[in-house]
């Protein structure tokens, strides 16, 4: 096949591979950007999912803003005129307002009907007390100089800021800063941008059939296996780096056909060692990091043909420059950094540093929390604390979602649930709770009540209205109460308080299709005892997403550690096959230390050991081994090599490094594990070379 | 030389009104200062709670403990109850509650500052003769309050509420005790 006839070949595939994608991509995006999804499918309560998706709606629409000044009238003028303005610009759905004023005649509106089947545990126990008399209770109210009537739980607004737009900023750049100086890298290097324009062909290239490839198996692409997967990017712009080194070298003798067979053993070792290291991570029983697998694996190999067979047609022409004058100094560089790691004291000074690593390896600490993947803003949490301060109001991450046959099962479950919320309360375990059925009883609950009242109090007429009268209660307005209670039978209902203003900040609670319930949690102080608390209730479960998150970044941990030593032994397999058993530890050396060095940085510098670090290393090994190899397959033109080494190996630090610089703790971490690993890779990498 | 003069006129100016600032709220400071100068008080009281809807006015009687911790408000006559308001702010109170808290609570620390974000203060007479009145400030307290008016001299010797309804509470205090 001639160079012409590979490059038509590739680029049909390539058409072919466009077309496909965008078929499927046209039938609608199937990009899942939930994290929970990667869990295994048993791990997941279809309809608690619903029901965060639901809460997530009615609590990341709202926005709270406070207006605060010392004075109450110029706080008020402020905020009406806010609350104007906001009304004016539009965006928001509504605008509601509130300046302290409330309409006192709502709660009467909504219970006063209904209300003596609506009793607090108070009430109950004093009706049900053996010497209960009108008289006595009745004065117990009057003579408390302030009253004490328990109103009603104010409602909570749920306050949730995320600082997204702060991660999208950096990201950007990042990615900005990162663009511009891999491009004056390469024209340093090359004198053109070519190379870099190429470069990012190939990997676009593997990154379209990768895509094509999870699209065909899974159906769905995975937010995070495109996210890791494109940042095989660095790897894959490697490869062509190589072949324009070789380029560089070769001078006016240049042929692509004699360019390619340069490169193709040291590339074909790289790739392999690579895509059997995916190969073998793909075989995991996790969807998640399985999809990853075959994403790097597939566009890993299309990158690599793309090298081979692509590029090459485009380079048909030699370089013009003298190949001594422009690799000469990467030669001259090698051997003098080669001679330092060489050293007499070289060994001395790998023991010192090992020594110095030790407490630094002891030192790392795992941490799995879901906030990794969000960036905190401080002032923005400052705000957000001291709302929570003065309002009362959090939302924290943990409800219980109560289910049941009919409404009224799901109040009566609620209600059971909410007298051992209670009982938290008390002990200062829980700050509050939020529930329906504390607003609307069940209708068992109201009946009961009804009954009580019935005869405790109005059992006897006589005696009520002599009684009454002894306080003090005009004998008309007397009667008037016997007269209301008689009318009033009919229970509160969920429809009737829905209907009401009362209810607009705790709608989203009930969840009438269902029926469910919500009981939302404030203030949690024992996350045990809560989670123990739902024990024997029927149809009661504990939602906790971000719990469920971070056991599923804990998980990851746990899983991707293993997943590097099965990465590493494969490398190490490849490896062998190709020099054998005693050189091939000699490649693996640099990388295990560059490594090892990493991790010794990331205790030292309290980062803890998270899943991304360890996504960040295994990224490091494949690019860190194929230094090695780089550089020991291509000893006949040396400079040429060292150079591509180095471009390399500042290419991926510019790329992917720079994220250690993220505000997002995720991308930070996975940043650092790429600048400390690759820098240490590099740095290392003449010690895969022989000794002269 | 002229700026210096200037500004050292301002700076006077400025002075002069803070301290005359300070003056006309020095009396009703000094009068809560010392109020809460005891750890801890004991008192007799009777109350009168006058209510529109009721045909005559209920009268209570016993006794307090006013202290660094609350008040404690032990009823013994026409029922026997007791009641404890504790000085901490609790956030589920409804607003006549939230305002009374926030009268007790500047009481215990001898510091108006918080009430005088909803209330005009009002000091009468002298410190060991006084009256304090206390006007709402704002519409959201007048909706349920007219004011309270305290009297006293080396203790808070009467208490009257008058809300927004007409309803009044009257409360008088003697036999003061102030050991601990």
């Amino acid at each position: 096949m001639t160079l012409k006839a590979r490059a038509a070949l590739v680029l049909v595939a390539v058409a072919l591979a466009a077309a496909a994608c965008s078929a499927y991509l046209a039938r609608g995006v199937p990009l899942q950007t939930n994290l929970l999804a990667m869990l295994p499918p048993t791990e997941r309560d279809p309809v608690a999912e619903e029901v965060v998706a639901k809460l997530a709606g009615a609590v990341g629409g709202r926005v709270v803003f406070m207006v605060s000044h010392e004075r109450t009238g110029p706080a008020r003028h402020a905020a009406e005129i806010f609350t104007m303005s906001l009304q004016q610009a539009g965006g928001l759905r509504a605008v509601m307002a509130h300046f302290g004023t409330v309409d006192l005649s709502l709660p009467a509106k909504l219970y006063a009907a209904h209300r003596f089947g609506l009793l607090t545990d108070a009430d109950r126990q004093g009706l049900s007390a053996p010497g209960f008399n009108v008289r006595e209770a009745a004065l117990r109210q009057l003579v408390a100089p302030l009253p004490q009537a328990e109103l009603w739980r104010a409602g909570t607004v749920f306050y949730a800021a995320t600082a997204r737009a702060a991660a999208k900023r950096d990201m950007e750049r990042i990615g900005i800063g990162a663009t511009l100086g891999v491009a004056l890298l390469v024209l340093l290097a090359f004198r053109t941008l070519r190379p870099m324009l190429l470069g990012l062909l190939s990997a676009a290239i593997g990154i379209l059939f990768g895509t094509l490839a999870v699209l065909v198996l899974d159906g769905e692409v995975q937010l995070v296996s495109l996210a890791f997967g494109a940042s095989l990017i660095g790897e894959a712009v490697d490869y062509s780096i190589l072949l324009f080194a070789a380029h560089l070298a070769a001078g006016a003798v240049w042929t692509p056909e004699r360019g390619v067979a340069a490169v193709r053993p040291g590339l074909t070792v790289a790739v392999a060692t690579s895509l059997l290291a995916y190969a073998l991570l793909a075989l995991l029983p996790f969807p998640g990091i399985s999809q990853i697998a075959r994403f790097a694996l597939v566009g890993l190999a299309a990158s690599y043909l793309t090298v081979l067979w692509l590029l090459p047609a485009f380079m048909q022409r030699p370089s013009t420059r003298d190949p001594a004058l422009a690799t000469g100094w990467a030669s001259r560089l090698l051997e003098r950094w080669s001679a330092v790691l060489r050293a007499r004291y070289a060994p001395v000074a790998a023991l010192a540093i090992a020594l110095v690593c030790v407490p630094g390896w002891l030192s790392l600490h795992a941490n799995d929390d879901v906030r990794l993947l969000i960036s905190r803003d401080p002032e923005l949490a400052q705000q957000e604390a001291a709302i929570r301060a003065l309002t009362g109001l959090d939302a924290g991450g943990r409800f219980f979602l109560v289910r049941g046959a009919t409404a009224e099962e799901v109040l009566q479950r609620e209600a059971a649930l909410v007298q051992r919320l209670r009982a938290l309360e008390h002990t200062g375990a829980l700050a509050r709770h939020q529930a329906v059925s504390d607003q609307v009883p069940p209708r068992s609950r109201q009946e009961e009540d009804r009954a009580l009242v019935a005869k405790r109090v109005f059992g006897e007429p006589q005696t009520l209205l002599r009684e009454l009268a002894q306080v003090g209660f005009p004998a008309g307005s007397a009667k008037a109460l016997v007269q209301d209670f008689q009318h009033s039978r009919e229970p509160l209902t969920v429809a009737q308080w829905l209907d009401s203003p009362l209810s607009s900040p705790m709608r989203h609670l009930w969840l009438r299709e269902l029926p469910a319930s919500v009981v939302t949690l404030h203030g949690e102080r024992d996350a045990g005892a809560t989670a123990l608390i739902a024990t024997g209730l029927d149809g009661v479960t504990l939602v906790d997403k971000a719990g469920s998150v971070s056991a599923l970044l804990g998980w990851y941990r746990a899983s991707a550690l293993p997943g590097l030593l099965i990465a590493a032994a494969a490398v190490m397999l490849v490896l062998v096959l190709r020099y054998g058993a005693r050189e091939a530890p000699r490649l693996m050396l640099p990388v295990v230390l560059a490594l090892l060095l990493s991790a010794a940085i990331f205790g030292y510098s309290g980062q803890p050991l998270t899943v991304f670090a360890l996504g960040g290393w295994l990224l490091t090994l494949g690019i860190g081994v194929n230094y090695a190899i780089f550089l020991r397959e291509g000893m006949e033109r040396r400079g040429a090599t060292a150079m591509a080494v180095m471009l390399s190996g500042s290419t991926t630090l510019l790329a992917w490094g720079l994220l250690a610089l993220s505000g997002v703790p995720a991308l930070r971490q996975f940043g650092f594990a790429l600048l400390t690993g690759i820098a240490g890779a590099v740095l290392l990498t003449p010690l895969a070379l022989r000794r002269p | 030389m002229n700026n210096f003069v200037l500004s050292t006129k301002y700076l006077l100016a400025g002075l002069l009104f803070l301290s005359a600032s300070a003056w006309a709220d020095d009396l009703a400071d000094r009068i809560v200062a010392r109020l809460a100068s005891y750890p801890v008080v004991r008192a007799q009281f009777v109350q009168q709670r006058t209510m529109a809807s009721l045909t005559k006015p209920v009268i209570s009687s016993g006794r307090l403990v006013f202290s660094r911790e609350g008040l404690i408000w032990q009823v013994e006559a026409p029922v026997k109850l007791s009641l404890v308001y504790s000085a901490s702010a609790s956030p589920q109170s409804g607003a006549v509650q939230a305002e009374m808290g926030r009268l007790i609570r500047a009481l215990i620390a001898g510091d108006l500052r918080e009430l005088r974000t909803t209330f005009d203060v009002v000091p009468r007479g002298d410190l060991e003769r006084w009256t304090l009145e206390l006007r709402p400030k704002t519409a959201e307290v007048s909706q349920y309050l007219r004011g309270i008016a305290l009297a006293g001299g080396e203790h808070l010797e009467a208490i009257d509420i008058l809300e927004a309804s007409g309803d009044r509470l009257k409360v008088r205090m003697k036999n003061f005790d102030v050991t601990p």
